[in-house]
């Protein structure tokens, strides 16, 4: 029977060809327009979640909540060693981050300090990296880095000073005075504004929070997940401390992505509206193409089930050959995105850099996508083809053959 | 005709009390200022579980010279506040910057439970205030006058009410109450340790408590107050506020 449904495939080619090219491009365009979507969100998570502020965080008890520097760690009270003992945690990088008020010359303007040491940086935050000119610094330096934004803003260069005023630990005066050592550019267009880099100790001492941070990024492991690395922390010797997600973090990219992704699922939706009519139109005619072979075979003793049945199998073949090409071929599509995205221009560039995002697009290679999308058409597919199986069931030979 | 009467009566009473509370604070305020004066303190402000403490010196002259300069710690050291009448200046050594303060500053004075309103015009009062006689009260055992202060229309003052406890013996004002607008508590002062300084008794602990949050306080320890050393006008100028020591 298989090869009876094999052989009907190839007896008419055209119509088959155009089944299977239908089903191709429903599950390319599904799979190409969800890549997109998933594949950004997935890019700026990466780069703006996980290469600058970390999967995990941890904090003093409240800090994340009021962002005072009265909520430091005290670094020396810290039982570190039982936090780096958790399985997945690589390393701990401690942070000194608050605000700060800018001068220079006439020109004031609001900042965020993040003291950092770059040698046990993240990606994101590794100077050699993101410098666009000038050095690095090492964690006691007395040069900072000051974002590209921020070097426009005050039209200054390296070898300017920039003077801080702020507050500190208890309400301490947090004043600086700082020479610009690099310009850099930051991946998080909002951080590409106000961004200033400062050596740690030089941001401990500034913040009169010697010995003590505000933030201690958990570096993952490779291989490992950040929930249950989070999980464990959340268990380990974190008394007094909060250890924090990402989502828990920034709840607004959270609720973002699940408004974008919404939109999507509208669109794919009407998207498979249309296909399930073009797929219905090939059954339709192919049912009114064979009307007389099909009444033909009723009346020289071939049962109507077994007749339906080798129908539905080709239909199937069909539709799972074309989603099966279009999962493949579309796979290509998805690494080249990912790998060389598209650059928005234009309005479309200053729309979305308006909400923190990097202005490109990049695709998602997850094959689920794919599967999911291909396994929906198919299911589609096949409920079409129930049409043909409906029509030879009621079918009445005599009649048939006269048409 | 009686009512007349009733009300004259109580007009007069009313001018004479404002003039009694008037005289009160003027002879308890240039009691504690002196023609001029020197002197150095040690602040410290205490948090539930944390304290800090600075160094600073203070020089005074008339009603509307004032300077402060932060000794100590190192981080601080070196920073100046000053007022001379209506101007007030802020050098911060760490950025080699001069600021100037508005008269009327709501926020605390470097993380202390000290108004920088109440440091700044402090025994200066008499300028930005309507006093009245209020009642009595006892403090510490010590017979004190009550006298209310409000503001006066156009003066650049935060507070609404201030409530100044003044001992009858010595004019010595013992405590304060800091009210806000709304007629809230929001700072208290008390001064203790009445001691020697140069000649006069004075209190060598005040003690500033945030109304809301009574585990707070800032204390300013007095180590010496000079009075007799005399202290040139000039000392007082935005040019010299580098060279303050």
């Amino acid at each position: 029977m298989l090869k009876l449904a094999w052989r009907n495939i190839w007896r008419n080619r055209g119509r088959s060809i155009i089944t299977v090219a239908a089903v191709m491009f429903c599950v390319i365009f599904a799979v190409v327009l969800r890549s997109f979507q998933v594949g950004v969100w997935e890019n700026m998570i990466h780069e703006i979640v996980g290469n600058n502020f970390g999967y995990l965080q941890i904090h003093e008890e409240g800090f994340w909540a009021d962002q005072s520097l009265d909520r430091t760690m005290d670094l020396g009270a810290l039982n570190s060693e039982e936090l780096l003992a958790v399985d997945g945690v690589d390393r701990l990088i401690p942070r000194m981050e608050s605000f700060s008020l800018l001068y220079h010359g006439s020109n004031t303007k609001g900042s965020l300090v993040m003291g950092i040491d770059p040698a046990v940086e993240l990606p994101g935050l590794q100077l050699d990296d993101i410098l666009l000119e000038g050095r690095s610094f090492s964690r006691d330096d007395s040069v900072i880095v000051v974002s590209e934004g921020l070097a426009k803003y005050f039209n200054v260069g390296l070898g300017d000073t920039l003077l801080f005023m702020g507050q500190g630990y208890h309400g301490a005066t947090a004043y600086g005075a700082f020479p610009i050592g690099g310009i850099a550019r930051m991946t998080n267009p909002e951080l590409n504004k106000q961004l200033v880099l400062m050596p740690f100790q030089k941001a401990q001492y500034m913040y009169n929070c010697t010995d003590r941070a505000t933030t201690l990024v958990v570096a993952v492991d490779k291989d490992s997940d950040y929930e249950a690395v989070g999980a464990a922390l959340k268990g380990s010797g974190a008394e007094g401390l909060e250890v924090l997600e990402w989502k828990e973090l920034f709840p607004e990219i959270i609720q973002t992505i699940e408004v974008d992704m919404a939109g999507g699922r509208i669109f794919v939706t009407i998207l498979y509206f249309i296909i399930s009519f073009v797929l219905l139109g090939t059954v339709i005619m192919m049912v009114a193409e064979r009307q007389r072979e099909f009444g033909i075979l009723v009346s020289i003793g071939m049962k109507k089930t077994k007749l339906a049945f080798v129908t539905l199998l080709e239909n199937i073949m069909l539709i799972m050959g074309g989603a099966i090409v279009g999962m493949a071929v579309v796979k290509p599509v998805q690494f080249y995105f990912k790998y060389h995205p598209i650059d928005l221009s234009g309005q479309m560039k200053e729309a979305i850099e308006q909400y923190n995002f990097e202005p490109k697009l990049y695709t998602t290679t997850s094959f689920i996508i794919n599967l999911n999308h291909g396994t929906i058409i198919f299911i589609i597919g096949v409920l079409v083809s129930l049409y043909a199986v409906v029509k030879i069931m009621k079918l009445n030979p005599i009649e048939s053959m006269r048409s | 005709m009686k009512r007349l009467l009733t009300i004259l009566a109580l007009s007069v009473a009313t001018t004479g009390w404002s003039q009694g509370a008037s005289l009160i604070l003027k002879k308890s305020e240039s009691y504690l200022r002196g023609a001029q004066s020197t002197a150095e303190v040690t602040i410290t402000t205490v948090r539930p579980g944390w304290q800090r403490s600075m160094d600073a010196k203070l020089w005074n002259k008339g009603t509307d010279k004032s300077c402060i300069l932060i000794t100590g710690p190192k981080r601080d050291a070196g920073t100046v506040f000053m007022k001379n009448g209506e101007d007030i200046w802020n050098y911060v050594p760490a950025i080699k910057k001069l600021v100037a303060l508005p008269a009327a500053l709501v926020q605390n004075w470097m993380g202390t439970d000290i108004s920088n309103d109440a440091l700044i015009n402090a025994g200066n009062l008499t300028l930005d205030y309507t006093p009245k006689l209020a009642g009595s009260k006892t403090i510490d055992g010590e017979d004190c006058w009550i006298i209310e202060l409000t503001p006066r229309p156009d003066a650049p003052v935060v507070w609404g009410k201030i409530l100044a406890y003044i001992h009858k013996k010595s004019f010595v004002q013992l405590g304060g109450e800091f009210y806000d607008e709304d007629d809230f508590l929001i700072t208290e002062m008390r001064a203790s340790e009445l001691t020697n300084f140069d000649g006069r008794k004075l209190p060598k602990v005040i003690r500033m408590v945030p109304a809301d949050e009574p585990e707070n306080f800032t204390e300013i320890r007095y180590k010496y107050v000079d009075f007799s050393t005399p202290i040139a006008d000039s000392f007082f100028t935005k040019a010299n506020i580098k060279n303050v020591k």
